[in-house]
Order: C-alpha cells, then structure tokens, then sequence
C-alpha cells in the first residue's frame, strides 16, 4: 500500500526531529558506587603514534600509583576525537576532561561545553606553571584549562652535512643562514645554487625543507612577529592586513624556494626528507624529537632564525579542560581534581615524547631528549595564534581555510604579498561577517 | 572462441599491463614494510633493499593487541556480511519478483538512500546508539552495517533478469514461493551472491567512520581505526611510522584475499540452461 | 497487477526493513533534515529555515566544489566502467593464470583507504616520489602532482582508477555468467567476428548490469572521501575540494552540521540528476523489461 509507506516515512520523520529538538547537552549522573569502588573518570586526547604512547603509559603510572580513581584513557586524531567528545556532550555522556590546543579554547567555551568553574576550583597557580603556557589558557579573562605543554617551531640540522659543507656553526642571521642553505644545497654533479649551470631539476640535496601547508602560515606568523606586527587578536570583529608589512616575510619564505631554490617545491614531509638525507635543515616541531632513535646521522636543533628585527617563533599549547556536566558529582569531580593535579606536576614523562611540560616542578625535572634545548632557547619569544571564538575556522588546516590558501598561494603558487595578503584579510573577515 | 593468435597476443599484453598497474604500488608498499624504518624513504627508491628486515612485523604483533583487533575485525565483518546475505537477499528478491503495492516506491526510497553516505547520518545514528546502549559493542558495530543498500542495489538488478519461465513452471508444480527461491531461484544466483559476499565483507572489513566513534575502547577497536590511531596521521604533525603502519596495513589484507580467493569460482559458475532476458 | 503478494512480500522484507529503517533510513532523514537548522554539535539546534541554503547558493567555495565534483566524475567514471567492462571480458576468457590476476585486480580496492592515500602520496611526491624519479631518468621534468593545482585533481583520479577498476570488474564478471555459452556458439557458426559479436550480443545483454555499474561507480565516485582526505585535504588551494569534502569540513571542522547538511542535500540531488540522465541515456533502445 503506497499509504502504508508513506506512514512509514512519517513515523520516521517524527522521532528524528522530536530527536533534535530535545537534544540538550548535559551529562548524566555517573555511578556513584560506594566509597570503596575507585571513581572512573574519561579522559579523551588527540595524540597519535609515539605521543599516544607516552600519554598512556603516565595515565596507567597514575592509575597504578592509587586506587581511588582510575582514568580511562581514549585517544583518536584531533577532528575525530572532537567530534565523538561533541557528540558524546550531546548524548549527556561526556568525557570527564579533554585535551585540546589553546586556540581551540575559544571556540568550544563559546559552544558552552566547557565548565570554567571547575578549573576555578582546581586552585591553579600561575607561578606554578611556564607563563606563556598559562597565559593561553583563559578566555575572557576566565580560566578553562590546566597548562600541559608548549611546542614550536625549530630548525633540525644535520651535522655531518654541515661539516661536509664547511659550516662550523648554525646560521643566526638572514644572510648567513641562506648562504648556508646554498652551500647545502647540491645537484647531481655537485653544484650549488650559487654556481653556473645548476641543475635545479636534479638536486639531490636540499640546504632546507618545511612544510607547504598550513604550517607555511606560521613561519610567516612567526616572521611577521618578528617585525613587531601582530594584527591577530582573540576578539577581533574584522581584521586589516597590511601588505607591505607582510611583505618581507612572504618574500623570505617564497625567495627560499623558488629564488635561491634551497627548499624542494610542494615538499610533503620535511622531517622524513631530513631522515633520509635529502634536506639538510628542516623546519619542525618538538613532537618529532622522538622520532629520530634510528637515525644515523650526527644531528642537532637551532632555534628558529632571526630574520627580522626581533626574535619570535611559531608555537602552540595543549591543555586539559573540563567539559561542564549537568549533574554535580562531587566524588568525580574530587578525582578529576586529583588526577589533573597529579598529571600537572608528574608530566615529566611527557617529555619523552619531545613536548616541554609546561608545568615548573615537571619542567624541572624532565628527561631531556636530545635537541630539546633548542626549543627550550625560545620559550621566552614564543607567539601563539589567539584564542578567537571561530579560530578553528579561520586557522583551520583544512580546505577550504583562510589559512591555508594563502599558505599555498605562496609556497606553492609564487604569488605576491599584493595579492594574497588582501585575498587572506577578506576571507578571514567573511568568515568574522557571520 | 576463435582469435587469431596475434589478437591473444595483444590482448594477454593488456591484461598484464593492467595487472601490472595494479600490483606495482602494492609490491613497492610490501617491500618498503620489510625495510628498517630509517631506509624507507630512502632515496633513489630501492626496489631492492639494502636490508630485509621484519621488525616492523614484530613490532605490531608484539608491541599491540593485533590479533585483537583483527578479531573484532573479523567478528564484525562476517556477521554483517552475513546479515547482509540474508536479510538483504530476500528483500531484494521481494522486491524484485513478488508484485505488490508499492513496491516500487519501497524499492526507490531504498535506493536513494544509496545517495546519503555516513558522514550524513553519523551523527544522528551515534545518538541513537546510545540510546540504543550499543556503543562500544561489537553489535553496535554490525547491526548498522547490515542495513547496506549496495548489496540491495545488485541483488535487485540480478534478481530482476532472473527468467520468469521456471518460476511459473514451478507454481504450476505447486511450489509455494519460499520454495522457488530457496531451490531454484537462488541456485542460479551464484555469480551475483558471491560478488555481493566479498564486496560487502570489504566494505565492512575497511569500514572507518562508524567504528571510529561508536568506540572507546581500545580492546573493540577495529583494524582499519586502529591502524590510523597507531601510527598517527600524515595530516597530523605527530611523526608517522611508516614501517609499522605499512607492516599492520599488509597483515590487516590477508583474511580479505582469502575470502577472495575462496569464492572466486563462483564468480564463473555459468547459469546452465536459459540465458538473461535481453 | 495480477496478483498481490504483499503478505509474502513482508515476509522477506521484513529483516532487512526493520535493520534498514533504524539503522539507516531515519538517521539519514534526520542527518538531511538539520540541514534546516543551525548546530554546531556542542550546542542546541536552532532552526532556521532555509538560510543554509540561501548561505550556500552565496558561497564561492561551494561552487568550486561543485565544478571540482563534476570535473573528478568526467575523469573517473567513464574510464572505470569501459576499462572494467573490457578487464572483465578480457579475463572471462580462458587465459593463463586468470585467477590470479583477477585476485591481482581486486587488491587495490581491498586496501584500507587511507593507506592508499599515503602510498600514493610518495609515489606522487614531487622531489623524491617513484614516479617523478622515472620520469626523471626519462628525461622530462618532474611533475607536480598533488601540489599543482592544475594537476591535483588528475592526480586523485588516477587514483581512484587504479582503486576501483576491480570493483567494478568482478561486477562485469558477475554479469557476464549470465550470458550463455551456446549464444556465443551459435554467432561463432555464423560466422561473426570477435568484435561484432562483444559490439551486437555481448554489450546488450550486458545493458542492465552495465547501468548497475555505472550507477555505483558514480554513487562511489561523488561520494569519495578518505583517499581526497589523505593525499590532499581539498588542496592545493581548493582544486580538490570536492562536495563531500567540503561537507566534512563544514560539519566536523567549522562545526556547523546544519550547513555540512545543507551540502550533503545538494550532493544528494546531483547524484539524482546524474543517475536519471545516465538512465535516460542508456534507456534510448532498451525495451521495458
């Protein structure tokens, strides 16, 4: 009967939009259990790899080390582990804390699914903490989430390349440091950029590898900073650009590639070329320093040169916050408290995977991996991207992204600062517009 | 069939350039999985490698709960595709060869739904599993997958050009109609089962999406999620392993080609009297 | 109507329906219908009309990824249903080793999707990559592959290709049993050539699975994600940002499913479009079965 279907379709119809109109976020009430049955709390991060690795095994030194509480521990990639921790707010069974990046913070406190009171009572103290890290974790003046490391940008070298080269010392200036890069920089007969009939089709070297994504927007961040020019803020309703400020980074990063041919155009993966011997110097982060056990090369990390008037790099922090639930649960809320406390001042571990902890007594007494010292070097100039409400759509890595386009229309496209300095300030302001 | 030699010549030409097409990327993947993480992307590609090695192997098979993993996948993946083999067989013969009121419109709001992948429905259908309480299940996972619509799409169009002579015939005879398609119908349906068989067990052996939020736990992972959670993400910044993700991704193929290999001659059991309606 | 069987019909429709309907077909409805509504997944859905899609039909990106669609089906989906079609008849035939390379045919397809991505990302990788070091050796210049807007698309394409071939193979393969050997015979007695006889008894006989195949290869193709996601994320620039990956970002990375929904409503009346004009097209001779 074509009614009978029909019936069908709005009987379905009905439960799904009686569905989303009911839905709420909010938690239910977890078990209480008695007082001697350990409080199970969530814990949902984004690490992957190696990272996953380290952050598991201090959640199970924690889970071991008392009987009280014990954390569960879920980790997927970042945009999926959000999208289970959304979607799992929205069912009324969130993760008891999340880890998330600073700039993130804005856009979920805006979704109102992170609970600032609770950190409130956490009784954090900023002298107990790096103040760059502490410095990223509130939003509107209100605190939403316990510092857990910092990372940036550095520049891996390759010693032995180096010697090769007759470079006996890392570059800490524009001029030396693409020289350097030229001297690195060899073709399949030998010759340099610098020299006549360089081959620039078969290079078997490169002096230095980056990344040609969204990454290439933040050594351009970084280099702009370093000008004194940041028009970047938390709670911008529309931004200007300017190019001609932005024009001297631009022109550095493009120049590198597609100038003085240093930098293999539309690289993939800096840190794995670097591995394999095919770049000299790469431009990464920390969270690969633990990658590099096999590697067979003598090795070293620089801070990120100084190309401009002052000293600035690209960074980041992840932090742990805690996604508010409807029900008050003193006793889950007590073991939150005590596994963030204790996660806080026993992060040293954390920095086997390459991150700095970004709590002090953890800092202090961290096992530094090799090439950890450069990073450390720039805590004092690190610049984070701002906290805006929609940071995740205006920095975010994914197509189509403000970001990202403008990203590629330099590393990959060649095109001037004239044009795609105005190109990003439009799109990040109709993304604003909304 | 009569060809002149040099046309089977030609044509044996073809086919190899096409299986080498295929196979070479494949080949190039297993080779680079048997060599020490630090050679792999070595450079000029070395299709022989300085080292064979397999610790990549060992490590995936020891460092973490594989067999675990391969078992939910395998869980997972044969009782769906058998829920698929069942349940949608007899929905789309139904629809196929049974006449009724609005079986066509039944048959279209199906298929479009072909039209929605999960990405659509994900979040809707997580709420509802979690009313359900079937997240972090192994049947949380399979329930959803049987509700596949390829599987109909296929079976439906064979189904259709299926002849109606023997079908009358045997009404004549008397056969009431589960009969028909249990004994007749469905013995001359090989070709289409076994293909609809091994690309649904694919698609639920690959599936990401879904088993990627509807669990938490490590233990019930599934191959394909947890390979991608291992050893982290190109997109993702975190150093990727190689070796071992390439090692985990060759290992997680097999059960897959077995069931291949297995019903590939069904793939050529010939209908053996009448032919297809043209 | 000559009968009506419609009690033995819900018997056999039963199972798969009462699956279908919960697990299926009402979160799709209910995936489409917050199309209507604005959720960021965090928050409440609040309804508003149609404003996502008064919104969309503003969007440059989205246009972008409409022609990006299209472009990536012209690419892909005639190649796959010829080549698969000639693949299958080809190893339909009693060749050495046909077993084997049958099973050769399907592996692409069995391979987790996103391994795939990243094994071809380094074949295709500009400086280092397998393919630019033969085309190095040959003599010509590199190819930009994924990072050359010009070339990203084709790139994929020939990805997906190379993935799907097999798919859509052992779907022919399927459909060829049905023919008869003694057809085959009886034109070999009259004396048809080995051409005439694919052109005039093989091809129409294989008219309805031939439009089963296309009709996936084009479901399978539009809906493409996780290699795109993999090798390219929708870049470089936009060039690769199709429909679907632009639904993905808008509901999973810029939060905003009402108009990721939105998207997907679209994608949901292209491929309508598609499959009706393909039906039109392949339906010109076909007598109603």
């Amino acid at each position: 009967m074509k009614r009978r279907n029909l019936l069908a379709l709005g009987l379905g119809l009905v439960p799904a939009v009686a569905g989303l109109a009911a839905c709420s976020g909010g938690g239910a009430a977890s078990g209480t259990g008695s007082d001697t049955t350990p409080s199970k709390i969530v814990y949902y991060g984004g690490w992957t790899g190696a990272d996953l690795d380290k952050m598991q095994a201090m959640v199970t030194k924690y889970n071991s080390s008392q009987t009280k509480v014990q954390v569960e521990f879920s980790s997927l990639q970042w945009t999926n582990m959000f999208t289970k921790f959304l979607a799992d707010y929205q069912a009324g069974n969130s993760p008891d804390v999340v880890a998330m990046h600073t700039f993130e913070i804005g856009q979920f406190a805006d979704m109102g699914v992170l609970d600032t009171d609770a950190v409130a009572a956490l009784n954090l103290k900023r002298d107990d903490f790096l103040p760059i890290a502490w410095d990223g974790t509130t939003y509107n003046s209100k605190p939403y989430g316990v510092p857990l490391d910092v990372n940036m940008h550095a520049v891996y070298y390759n010693k032995d390349l180096f010697a090769a080269a007759g470079i006996s010392s890392f570059p800490t200036d524009k001029a030396s440091f693409v020289a350097a890069a030229q001297k690195l920089t060899v073709d399949a007969k030998g010759k340099h950029p610098t020299d006549v009939g360089f081959d620039a089709q078969n290079v078997n070297t490169y002096g230095l590898g980056f990344l040609m994504n969204h990454h290439a927007f933040y050594q351009a961040y970084a280099l702009i900073n370093q000008d004194g020019y940041n028009p970047f803020t938390a709670d911008m309703k529309s931004i200007s650009l300017d190019p001609a400020k932005m024009s001297p980074a631009v022109g550095f990063l493009e120049d590198l590639i597609f100038t003085q041919k240093v930098v293999p155009v539309g690289e993939k993966s800096p840190i794995d070329d670097f591995k394999a011997g095919k770049v000299a110097m790469a431009v990464d982060g920390n969270w690969q320093l633990s990658g590099f056990s096999d590697v067979k090369f003598k090795w070293d990390t620089a801070p990120y040169p100084q190309i401009g008037a002052q000293k600035a790099v690209w960074g980041a922090a992840e932090v742990i916050t805690i996604p508010k639930q409807t029900k008050k649960d003193e006793k889950k809320a007590a073991a939150v408290k005590d596994f963030l406390t204790w996660l806080a001042q026993n992060s040293a571990d954390w920095a086997k995977s390459g991150q700095i902890p970004a709590n002090k007594a953890s800092y202090n007494s961290m096992t530094k991996l090799p090439g950890i010292d450069a990073y450390i070097a720039e805590l004092d100039y690190v610049k984070f991207l701002p906290a805006h409400p929609q940071a995740t759509k205006i920095f975010s890595s994914a197509a189509p992204s403000p970001i990202l386009t403008f990203a590629q229309d330099m590393v990959l496209n060649d095109k001037p600062a004239s044009t795609i300095v105005p190109k990003l300030q439009d799109d990040i302001n109709a993304i604003l517009k909304k | 069939m009569k060809q002149p030699r040099w046309l089977k010549a030609v044509l044996y030409l073809v086919v190899i350039m096409a299986c080498l097409f295929f196979i070479l990327p494949v080949v190039w993947t297993v080779i680079s999985s048997l060599k020490p993480e630090a050679d792999i992307q070595s450079y000029p590609p070395a299709w022989i490698p300085r080292e064979l090695t397999l610790s990549n192997y060992r490590t995936v098979l020891t460092k973490f709960p594989y067999f675990t993993w391969m078992a939910n996948s395998l869980i997972v993946a044969v009782a769906g595709t058998l829920g698929i083999l069942i349940a949608s067989t007899m929905a789309a013969y139904a629809m196929a060869r049974f006449r009724f009121r609005g079986r066509r419109l039944l048959y279209q709001t199906i298929i479009v739904m072909l039209l929605v992948p999960m990405q659509a429905y994900v979040i809707p259908l997580y709420l509802m599993a979690g009313k359900m309480d079937l997240l972090n299940t192994l049947q949380g996972l399979i329930l959803p997958s049987v509700a596949n619509v390829t599987s109909i799409f296929i079976l439906h169009a064979f189904f259709r050009e299926l002849p109606m002579e023997l079908e009358e015939a045997a009404r004549i005879d008397g056969a009431g109609e589960f009969r028909i398609f249990w004994q007749i119908m469905l013995p001359l349906s090989g070709p289409a089962l076994s293909t609809v068989t091994i690309l649904t067990f694919i698609a639920n052996w690959n599936a990401f999406l879904w088993p990627m939020i509807a669990v938490r736990q490590d233990i019930m992972k599934t191959l394909p999620v947890a390979i991608s959670q291992y050893w982290g993400s190109v997109n993702q910044n975190a150093s990727f392993q190689y070796g071992t993700a390439l090692a985990a991704c060759c290992m997680a193929v097999l059960p897959t080609l077995v069931v291949y290999f297995a019903l590939q001659r069904y793939f050529v059991a010939g209908i053996a009297s009448s032919g297809i309606k043209g | 109507m000559r009968r009506n069987q419609w009690k033995i019909a819900m018997v056999f429709l039963l199972p798969y329906l009462l699956i279908f309907s919960i697990f299926r077909f009402i979160p799709s409805v209910g995936g489409l219908v917050v199309s209507f509504f604005k959720w960021s997944l965090g928050g409440d859905p609040k309804f508003v009309g149609i404003d996502n899609y008064v919104n969309l039909a503003q969007d440059g990106s989205f246009y972008t990824s409409i022609r990006n669609t299209l472009s990536f089906f012209v690419l892909t989906v005639p190649v796959l249903v010829v080549a698969s079609l000639l693949l299958a008849m080809l190893l339909n035939q009693k060749l050495a080793g046909r077993k084997v390379m049958r099973t050769i045919s399907i592996i692409p397809y069995v391979l987790i999707p996103s391994i795939v991505g990243i094994m071809w990302n380094w074949m295709f990788d500009n400086n280092f990559g397998l393919l630019n070091y033969y085309i190095k050796k040959l003599g010509g210049s590199p190819v930009f592959w994924l990072t050359d807007e010009r070339f990203a698309l084709i790139a994929v394409s020939i990805v997906v290709v190379w993935t799907y071939i097999g798919y859509d193979m052992i779907l022919f393969l399927a459909g060829l049993q049905g023919i008869p050997k003694e057809t085959y015979e009886a034109a070999e007695v009259d004396g048809a050539s080995t051409f005439q006889v694919f052109w005039h008894i093989t091809l129409p006989l294989l008219k309805p699975v031939t439009m089963m195949v296309s009709t996936l290869t084009l479901v399978n193709v539009v809906q493409l994600f996780d290699q795109i996601y993999v090798m390219t994320n929708g870049g470089p620039g936009t060039s690769t940002l199709t429909m679907v990956q632009y639904m993905y970002t808008s509901a999973f990375t810029n939060y905003e499913l009402g108009y990721g929904s939105a998207i997907e409503v679209v994608i949901l009346v292209l491929l309508m479009v598609l499959i009706t004009v393909q039906n039109r097209i392949g339906n010109r001779e076909r007598k109603v079965a």
